[in-house]
């Protein structure tokens, strides 16, 4: 199992290696001079053409493209991802104090959605063919093509603007107000939780329908065993390693999704940042951001991979 | 005489499509309903709306819906029934040139990597994965910032986003064909490769492109509508689905029909290009049959 966990590793940073010289070349590929964004007006000046030459020369922007990269990446992997071209701020710092906020909403709507959509998935494979079962695919379905963004705005008309009741957008910290944190992540978290519940149920309930054919469920059966057992012991276990994958897989997919959403209501986590950044032409800041979440796609990705090796018995034991 | 034959040969087509139409689900027929609903909104859609989409029209601003504004009007008072047809065609053209430039792109370069295997495989793959380790709207984003929103730049935005998709799926299509026996009396009979490739292969690699095609216009109308509605994407007036739901969010208390009509559209193509591509899969794969 060592190999194999250690090739996973390795593809990964391959990964974000590869990520990292696409980030590069953008940044190389972006308009404008980074020695005259930082000069500002100043540098339209005739009398300060030599300081902006000093300034590219300090700044590294002479040398060739393969050393300006490595130290672009000698610089990243210390954790210093530069500084906001509007506030001067270190990126690193803006990045990690939005961070808390997305995770939230990631985490809440992760496993709520499980919450709801294992008990529904089990409810449709066990009753396959029936009412409730039709009503499900067909609510997945819907629930899958409903574009978050339109229905994160449908419950704030709801919510909101028609009952009154929970406050249309803005973020509190969670230790600051954990009251306020709780009541403005509700809306988020449904909207992305649709999505997941439908995605989720529908892969389980396939997968369910699959395991509850096969003999040994029959075995279990004619032993007697009652119904619950035989579901939730026995037939999940087989059916857990591609939920584990398919939850690794989407989660991943949320991490574009979160993104839209936060914009929905103000929520200001990383995706939000990274929004403001583009529309205040931040380029330091919107490479920072995308270097981050594409990273957290690869770990994810890896996770999911180390898990399901470790979840399926034929791959642990080899 | 001949024209009792022709006319028997009408009556015979059309005996024969209303059999075919009959065997169809109402699913189904919905779903063709809607498509050709948008087929029209892309070629004619001044047959569906006389109002053109950016006539503004100051004392009739957010009204509701009425028998002079089916959907009600917008903040300038433009009609919303006009701006959601202008828009959704923008949307969909915008989608369909992407997914269609991604295929033209991606296709040939899983073909080559699955046909050939060695180092052109791992060359064309290793890069395609990269691009598939992003999240669709995170790359979005980070080339809009780079080159700046435009149509031109969100079609290839799109585009790039879809290559890896049809690479990796054309490549495994090819490796399974490749093996068959009738390419190999292909290569027995000396065919060039790129007959084999052109006159053989391709033809029989077509049903899980139609259908990943179809799955595919459906993701790229959410992600147009996301960044166009995040600001990234179609700029005002020009309207597309997305931008009408930005501005609708800032009038909800005023005009909540804005957030509707624009929404519903939305939702209702997506939800039949789904349902398309699995119709489309039940027909097309033999192994889902």
């Amino acid at each position: 199992m060592l190999p194999l966990i250690l090739r996973r590793v390795v593809e990964a940073v391959i990964t974000i290696l590869l990520l990292s010289m696409l980030v590069f070349s953008m940044l190389l590929a972006a308009p404008g001079d980074p020695a005259v964004s930082l000069l500002g007006r100043a540098a339209a000046r005739p009398e300060n053409q030599e300081l902006l030459e000093r300034m590219r020369r300090e700044m590294g922007l002479d040398q060739p493209v393969y050393i300006q990269y490595t130290r672009w990446i000698a610089r990243v992997l210390q954790g210093d991802l530069g500084n906001s071209n509007r506030n001067g701020q270190a990126v690193v710092g803006l990045i990690a104090s939005r961070l808390p906020a997305t995770l939230q909403l990631l985490a809440f709507s992760t496993i709520l959605s499980l919450l709801i959509a294992v008990p529904l998935a089990v409810m449709a494979a066990q009753r396959r063919g029936s009412w409730l079962d039709r009503l499900l695919v067909l609510a997945s379905v819907a629930g899958v093509a409903i574009p978050g963004f339109w229905l994160g705005l449908l419950l704030i008309l709801l919510f909101s603007v028609n009952l009154g009741w929970l406050p249309p957008s803005g973020y509190t910290p969670f230790f600051a107000d954990p009251l306020d944190n709780l009541q403005r992540s509700v809306m988020p978290v449904i909207t992305l939780s649709v999505y997941l519940v439908a995605t989720f149920t529908r892969f389980l309930r396939a997968d369910l329908i699959e395991v509850l054919r096969q003999d040994y469920v029959r075995t279990a059966r004619a032993k007697g065993l009652a119904e619950r057992m035989v579901v939730w012991r026995h037939a999940m276990k087989n059916a857990l390693p591609s939920l584990w994958t398919i939850v690794g897989i989407e989660v991943g997919t949320l991490l574009g999704g979160v993104i839209i959403v936060e914009q929905v209501f103000g929520w200001s986590g990383i995706g939000w940042l990274a929004v403001q950044a583009v529309n205040n032409r931040d380029y330091p800041l919107v490479l920072g951001v995308v270097l981050v979440i594409a990273a957290g796609f690869a770990l994810i990705t890896l996770v999911t991979d180390l898990g399901y090796t470790w979840l399926n018995p034929e791959l642990r034991h080899q | 005489m001949s024209t009792t034959l022709s006319t028997l040969g009408a009556m015979k087509g059309y005996q024969y499509v209303r059999r075919r139409l009959r065997s169809l689900s109402l699913s189904t027929l919905l779903v063709l309903g809607w498509m050709l609903l948008l087929t029209l909104m892309i070629v004619v859609p001044q047959l569906l709306t006389q109002a053109p989409p950016d006539r503004m029209a100051p004392t009739e601003r957010l009204q509701g819906p009425s028998m002079t504004h089916l959907l009600g009007t917008d903040e300038f008072g433009r009609s919303i029934v006009s701006r959601v047809i202008y828009g959704g065609r923008t949307s969909l053209l915008i989608a369909l040139s992407a997914v269609l430039l991604a295929a033209l792109l991606g296709v040939p370069l899983g073909t080559l990597a699955g046909y050939y295997g060695g180092w052109v495989d791992t060359l064309i793959m290793r890069s395609q994965d990269a691009l598939l380790a992003f999240p669709a709207i995170l790359f979005a984003i980070l080339l809009i910032a780079t080159f700046g929103p435009s149509p031109v730049n969100l079609v290839l935005t799109i585009a790039i986003v879809y290559i890896p998709r049809f690479a990796r799926l054309q490549r495994g299509s090819v490796l399974m064909v490749k093996s068959r026996q009738y390419v190999e009396a292909a290569h027995a009979c000396g065919v060039p490769a790129r007959g084999i490739l052109w006159r053989t292969i391709l033809p029989n690699t077509l049903s899980p492109l139609i259908i990943q095609a179809t799955l595919s216009i459906a993701v790229a109308i959410l992600i147009e509508a996301g960044l166009s509605y995040m600001g990234l994407g179609i700029q005002p007036p020009d309207a597309t689905w997305g931008v009408m739901l930005k501005t609708a969010q800032t009038y909800l208390r005023l005009a909540p029909h804005y957030v509707l009509a624009p929404g519903i559209f939305l939702f209702l193509t997506v939800l039949s290009m789904n349902l398309l591509g699995d119709w489309l899969r039940d027909r097309l794969d033999p192994r889902a049959r």
